[in-house]
């Protein structure tokens, strides 16, 4: 983390020895500055990174408030799980294939309802006005929301507070909305900034959605980056830090924006009233919501089709014919980068599951060191990547460390680590310590319980852990092609340097098996404790 | 464990009795806050010594103590001997005390069978290891329980599983918190009676934390009523 600071810093104000850069200086912020169009860039980033994280914000809360004492919940969550472990790149790429003017949703529209025998022209994805960026990160941030608000809904037991509402008249949307959203916002708080932080300078997806004319910051830097002028590395440090304190603005945009939206649910709780303004616009977002989900899944599918597709004229509804020649030529040539991303998956869920578990039991009983592994591991998850990223491979070039595996496996365990403590810290701190106790007592040693003990107590958690861990690490993009130096190629890098190809076969392909490694991890993380502990239920229930 | 002054106790080494557990001016603070005024109790073979008091008092500190488990934020002073040793800086592995707590704390990913075999001495192989186990199934009433699933015993049986996995451990000396209170009123007073009485039996001293007077009525021995020294109460 140090490393990746003075990274930063010090190109910024001018020092970087090996290309001459000696004294401080301010001039690397005049050259980023002077940059044509880049306050547009940066205006566009945070315009972007709001909008996404706000429309995902509001579909999450509205479609819980409505659709959570039906039946239809459960379909819902299922689709909402599908999409989380889609990586990001899948994402974009389904939602280019379902808008683009000759994807799925004009044929299936044409030419009955538009007239068209030929795609129309207009310009979508990469719209001038990011309206398909603020869809795809939308739509990837929903669903991640979505699942942590389900999975907070256990502590926060909203039945009897809802059957309380009810019982002086409240509608069960209007209850929800009153009663238990502000609670689930406040719970929320931290991933909704996450969230944030990711959207403001995502670089994969806005590689695909975004407009190449006008690209927001992050992928300008990531020019700068690729420029074979070295001396672009001076704007593009200072760039890294503006990125860093336009994150930071974003935050206290969304902060004031906030503080007027609980005040408003809370006027509109004490005021009494049975119905509300808020009611239409929370049906409009559920309505909204259950559209994206399904859209996304239809989109992710039909992807997939084409992988299949032998010929699909447009604006036939479906492809003339299916043939399975993929396995001969596209997959053989995408083999060699599923094998490296799922080997980097699984090294990097293997180590990141032992270190939590280490660090964990380390801290356990050290409060300080506790709480400050614990904010270590948040620093991640609100920098943006390609500010930390840069930082680091300035000290992986000069050590001619990049391009190698381990440097890779050293970049993704950045963000597996995180996500996977995220899952078991909890758990771990609320294990019920009378059991450590107990085992310590009957004669086993202080590893002997941990071992015995606490790790099959922790089974679900744990594995869950290593299931994110490499769900994660197959989605990274930006990490792969910063700390590989291009040399190494996976998944979600092969994906982006095709994804204008225009090649639907091979991209159809390509997001099947990105859709394949990640489900097997978690599905597999998720399965393996219940059957492990089938007969155990003290512990089946308590999957985190 | 910091804080020990070695000279605390009142008496000498040779008036330590050869017998039973022993403790002598057990004093605890956190953040420099004395819980309670120093105390010193002994429970000899087969007799239970009841701890009462408020909620937050310290009892569950003294018996974290007493199990050689202190959270770090806690300064204790006293020392503890069990048949004459002091064993008040062993770790918990090698006190031979056994604990029962209010949830039976039963191993949730093994079977009742390999619960009771967790603690029950290397020295026991095979057939002998079986039997063993199936004897101390008898003798709690739960005959041919050993592939149960704890999470699918009732409370009544929880508990009984737990102490004889205690039992079966061997200890010296057994340490109960409140091991009654979240059983029903009717059971309660049967499933208190079976472990008073097993304990009597195994000849074991024994340390008992309740808040129920009928508990420490029903155990017989020695009470004690731990009064807070100022300050507020606080939970654990």
């Amino acid at each position: 983390m140090a490393i990746a600071a003075a990274g930063v810093l010090a190109p910024a104000f001018g020092f970087l020895p090996t290309l001459g850069g000696t004294e401080l200086s301010l001039d690397p912020f005049v050259r980023f500055f002077t940059a044509p169009g880049i306050f547009r860039a940066m205006g566009q980033s945070l315009y972007v990174g709001l909008s996404a994280t706000f429309l995902a914000v509001i579909l999450t809360h509205s479609t819980l408030a409505a659709f959570y004492t039906s039946r239809w919940f459960a379909p819902l969550a299922w689709q909402s799980r599908l999409i989380l472990v889609a990586p990001h790149v899948a994402i974009a790429l389904s939602i280019a294939f379902l808008f683009t003017p000759s994807g799925l949703m004009m044929r299936w529209l044409s030419p009955w309802a538009t007239g068209w025998t030929s795609p129309p022209d207009y310009l979508f994805p990469q719209d001038p006005w990011g309206l398909a960026l603020i869809a795809g990160l939308a739509v990837k941030e929903f669903p991640f929301l979505l699942g942590l608000a389900i999975a907070q809904l256990g502590p926060i037991n909203p039945r009897p507070a809802l059957h309380a509402a009810a019982s002086m008249g409240y509608g069960p949307l209007r209850a929800f909305t009153l009663v238990v959203t502000p609670q689930l916002a406040t719970r929320l708080r931290f991933p909704v900034y996450v969230a944030l932080a990711y959207a403001i300078s995502s670089v994969d997806q806005a590689l695909v959605l975004g407009s190449s004319p006008a690209p927001i910051l992050s992928v300008r830097l990531l020019q700068w980056f690729n420029d074979s002028d070295l001396g672009a590395r001076f704007p593009l440090a200072a760039g890294a830090l503006v990125l860093v304190a336009l994150t930071a603005l974003g935050f206290a945009i969304w902060w004031l924006g906030e503080k007027g939206f609980a005040a408003f649910i809370h006027y509109g709780a004490a005021s009494g009233r049975r119905t509300g303004p808020v009611d239409g616009a929370m049906r409009t977002g559920a309505g909204l919501g259950v559209l994206t989900l399904t859209l996304t899944t239809t989109g992710l599918f039909g992807l997939g089709l084409n992988a299949f597709a032998s010929h699909w004229r447009f604006p036939d509804d479906w492809p003339g014919g299916f043939s399975l020649d993929i396995f001969g030529g596209a997959l053989s040539a995408i083999a060699p980068a599923a094998g490296t991303s799922a080997g980097l998956a699984l090294a990097s869920a293997v180590v990141s599951t032992l270190w939590v578990l280490a660090a964990l039991e380390a801290s356990h009983n050290h409060r300080r060191l506790a709480v400050t592994l614990h904010a270590l591991m948040f620093v991640p998850l609100v920098i943006p990547d390609i500010s930390l990223m840069f930082g680091l491979s300035g000290f992986w070039a000069a050590l001619r460390l990049d391009g190698h595996w381990l440097t890779v496996l050293w970049a993704h365990l950045l963000f597996t680590i995180p996500y996977c403590w995220l899952i078991v810290a909890g758990p771990f701190r609320n294990f019920n310590e009378g059991l450590v106790i107990s085992a310590r007592l009957l004669g086993a040693g202080r590893w002997g319980a941990f071992f015995r003990v606490k790790i099959p107590g922790l089974a679900a958690p744990i594995l869950a852990g290593f299931g994110i861990a490499a769900l994660v690490s197959a989605s990274l993009y930006l990490p792969t092609l910063l700390a590989g130096g291009g040399r190494i190629t996976t998944l979600a890098t092969e994906s982006i340097a095709l994804s204008q190809s225009g090649d639907r076969r091979l991209l159809g392909a390509l997001a099947l098996a990105m859709m394949v490694l990640p489900l097997i991890a978690v599905e597999g993380s998720a399965l393996a404790p219940k059957w492990l502990l089938r007969n155990r239920s003290g512990l089946n229930g308590a999957t985190a | 464990m910091t804080g020990h002054d070695p000279d605390i106790c009142e008496i000498g080494a040779n008036e330590i009795p050869r017998t039973g557990l022993h403790a002598c001016s057990l004093e605890f603070r956190i953040d420099g806050r004395i819980l309670f005024p120093a105390v010193e109790f002994h429970a000899g073979p087969g007799e239970i010594v009841s701890l009462m008091g408020p909620s937050g008092v310290g009892k569950s500190t003294l018996l974290a103590f007493l199990s050689g488990v202190l959270s770090p934020g806690v300064t204790a002073s006293g020392r503890v001997f069990l048949d004459g040793e002091d064993i008040t800086q062993r770790p918990p592995e090698n006190r031979r005390i056994g604990l029962l707590l209010q949830d039976a704390a039963l191993f949730p990913h093994l079977s009742v069978e390999q619960n009771l075999g967790f603690g029950l001495s290397r020295r026991f192989r095979g057939e002998a290891r079986r039997k063993a186990i199936a004897d101390a199934l008898e003798k709690a009433g739960l005959p041919g329980f050993e592939k149960r699933d704890p999470g699918t015993l009732s409370g009544g049986e929880r508990a009984r599983v737990a102490l004889f996995r205690a039992l079966l451990a061997e200890p010296r000396a057994i340490l109960l918190d409140e091991p009654f209170s979240r059983l029903d009123t009717d059971l309660r007073a049967q499933i208190r009676r079976f472990v008073f009485d097993a304990i009597a039996g195994s000849g074991l001293p024994a340390i008992l934390v309740t808040h129920d007077a009928a508990d420490a009525e029903a155990a017989g021995g020695p009470v004690i009523t731990l009064q807070g020294v100022n300050g507020p109460e606080r939970p654990g």
